[in-house]
């Protein structure tokens, strides 16, 4: 089996493991990288797909993401510049302020991840400033502030609030999700889109990106 | 007749006279009696005062004893970040520290556990024969992840053994916590385990489904009625749910409620749900509310039906919306 088969399989396989070897033999073979990275987003997007229609759950999406990853980590330094700008966009994701909670974040970083984003994940309770800083530091395009909880979700609006205060609310979209919160909240606090699970959230980035 | 019976009928899967009814009141409860939720969860007292006002408020057939599914977690070593609007949330897992073998079964002096375990004595005293008191306990899946974090959703693909080697751990927990609120007299046991929606149903039957046999045992040595509890989308999950050696099983709104219904009775087990808790029971309006309770009764009426939110009721749920849903129950 050639050498990009075996690296898209080990990813749609789940096994990092196999994943990081191949990426290296792709590497030391000197193969074009954009082709074999092209190749793996797409084969994510297909796992994304299997996600959304329940053929496969979790476990499976996490190790995937988990292969692409480690591959991603062999070519880096080889794809340069050039690799980044096949990103459908960037993403800064986080808890919302006070809010322990991440599963359902991680799942939606885990997703857009594998459709073709490039995803921060600041982790939980993240502070609303953090936000802002993180999203000017990347250049970030999508501001996704997830709250499980009734009294975490103002923490959405605060990072709404700072965008607004330093003149920076069009410079991001902001969505927020999470199991308490709803469209019509989402829409109160100005926020630029809600999402209800991770394939809902995907499909909103994407129309707020310009993208399928 | 007492409130009870028709929720104990409904468990047998027989038709129940009416409708029965079980608001689970966890943080609610301190809400109900102006107290905060940590201070709450941390005192017998406060949750028998929270109890007794939702009995009085709510005229539920069925009602929690506490609902934290971090108290097992905390009694083993994980951290928990205390709020003071909702129950605690895990923030460190404890096998980021130790390994599987340095931890021991909770035993009926640890954390928390008293506090619990005086309420339920207290509760069943009181009100035992009237409220079809439940103890609820972590299901083992749930505790799998406070104890190991994420990694022990990927690890159900890449080690399997040691994710079993957990599990069986955490089985023998949600047995041991079961058995201590038997002891007291509870009737109904409820195991926990919203997480189980994010797996496979192969998953679920490989690594979740074993794992209740030692609390299904207990429960039924004691001759008591047994129930699981999921939340999220476990759409997929549902006839496995229904094929449990349990009582029956307990959804959210985020399922198809007929669909649920009709598994359930394939098997002839009760089923319970789904009253939405944010749109409906936090911020809809009375109205609403009686709306929604009419819909699932109209969909779930008939033999094993139990009318109950979707999950944990919000500490700042609305309480003219829960007794609204009450009246509809009781015919006033």
């Amino acid at each position: 089996m050639e050498c990009v088969e075996k690296l898209v399989q080990a990813v749609m396989e789940g096994d990092d493991e196999v994943a990081a070897e191949v990426a290296q033999e792709v590497v030391e073979k000197g193969e074009d990288l954009q082709p074999v990275v092209a190749k793996l987003t797409e084969a994510m997007r297909e796992l994304g797909k299997q996600f959304e229609t329940f053929e496969i759950f979790l476990p499976e999406m996490m190790c995937s993401s988990d292969a692409m990853t480690a591959a991603m980590d062999v070519f880096g330094p080889k794809l340069g510049a050039s690799g980044a700008a096949k990103k459908k966009g960037v993403v800064v994701i986080g808890g919302a302020p006070g809010d322990m909670h991440e599963i359902g974040k991680n799942i939606v970083t885990t997703v857009l991840q594998s459709d073709g984003y490039e995803v921060a994940d600041l982790g939980r309770d993240v502070a609303a400033l953090e936000f802002v800083k993180k999203a000017q530091e990347l250049k970030a395009d999508i501001i996704a502030v997830s709250a499980l909880m009734t009294t975490t979700m103002p923490g959405a609006k605060e990072v709404i609030r700072i965008l607004s205060e330093q003149g920076l609310r069009e410079k991001y979209k902001v969505i927020v999700g999470g199991a308490p919160t709803n469209g019509k909240w989402a829409k109160e606090i100005g926020a630029d889109g809600w999402a209800e699970n991770s394939t809902d959230a995907v499909t909103l980035c994407n129309n707020l990106m310009g993208v399928e | 007749m007492a409130n009870k019976d028709v929720l104990i009928q409904a468990l047998n899967y027989e038709e129940p006279a009416r409708v029965p009814w079980v608001p689970y009141v966890g943080v609610h409860g301190g809400y109900l009696i102006g107290k905060d939720a940590d201070e709450y969860l941390n005192s017998a007292e406060l949750l028998y005062q929270g109890a007794m006002k939702a009995i009085e408020e709510y005229r539920p057939d069925g009602l929690p004893i506490a609902f934290d599914l971090q108290l097992e977690a905390e009694v083993l070593g994980c951290d928990l970040a205390w709020v003071k609007d909702n129950p605690p949330a895990v923030k460190g897992h404890v096998l980021d520290k130790v390994s599987l073998s340095d931890l021991r079964l909770p035993t009926e002096g640890d954390g928390r556990m008293p506090l619990v375990l005086k309420t339920a004595e207290r509760l069943v005293q009181e009100v035992g024969k009237d409220i079809g008191l439940m103890g609820l306990v972590c299901g083992p899946f749930t505790l799998g992840l406070h104890l190991m974090g994420s990694k022990i959703v990927s690890k159900m693909v890449k080690k399997p053994d040691e994710v079993l080697e957990v599990m069986g751990f955490c089985a023998k927990v949600c047995a041991e916590m079961a058995r201590m609120y038997l002891d007291r007299g509870i009737e109904i046991i409820a195991v926990v385990d919203p997480m189980t929606s994010t797996i496979s149903p192969k998953f679920f039957d490989k690594f979740v489904v074993p794992s209740y046999d030692p609390a299904i045992e207990i429960i039924n040595k004691f001759k008591a009625y047994s129930l699981c509890f999921v939340c999220g989308n476990a759409t997929r999950i549902i006839p496995n749910l229904s094929r449990l050696n349990m009582h029956g099983f307990a959804v959210d709104e985020n399922l198809d409620f007929k669909y649920v219904a009709e598994e359930a009775r394939k098997n002839r087990k009760a089923f319970a749900g789904n009253l939405p808790l944010t749109t409906g029971l936090l911020f809809g309006e009375v109205e609403e509310n009686i709306q929604y309770a009419e819909e699932c009764i109209e969909i779930g009426k008939g033999p094993g039906f139990i009318l109950a939110p979707g999950c944990d009721m919000p500490y700042f749920c609305e309480p003219e919306n829960v007794k609204a849903v009450a009246g509809l129950v009781h015919g006033k």
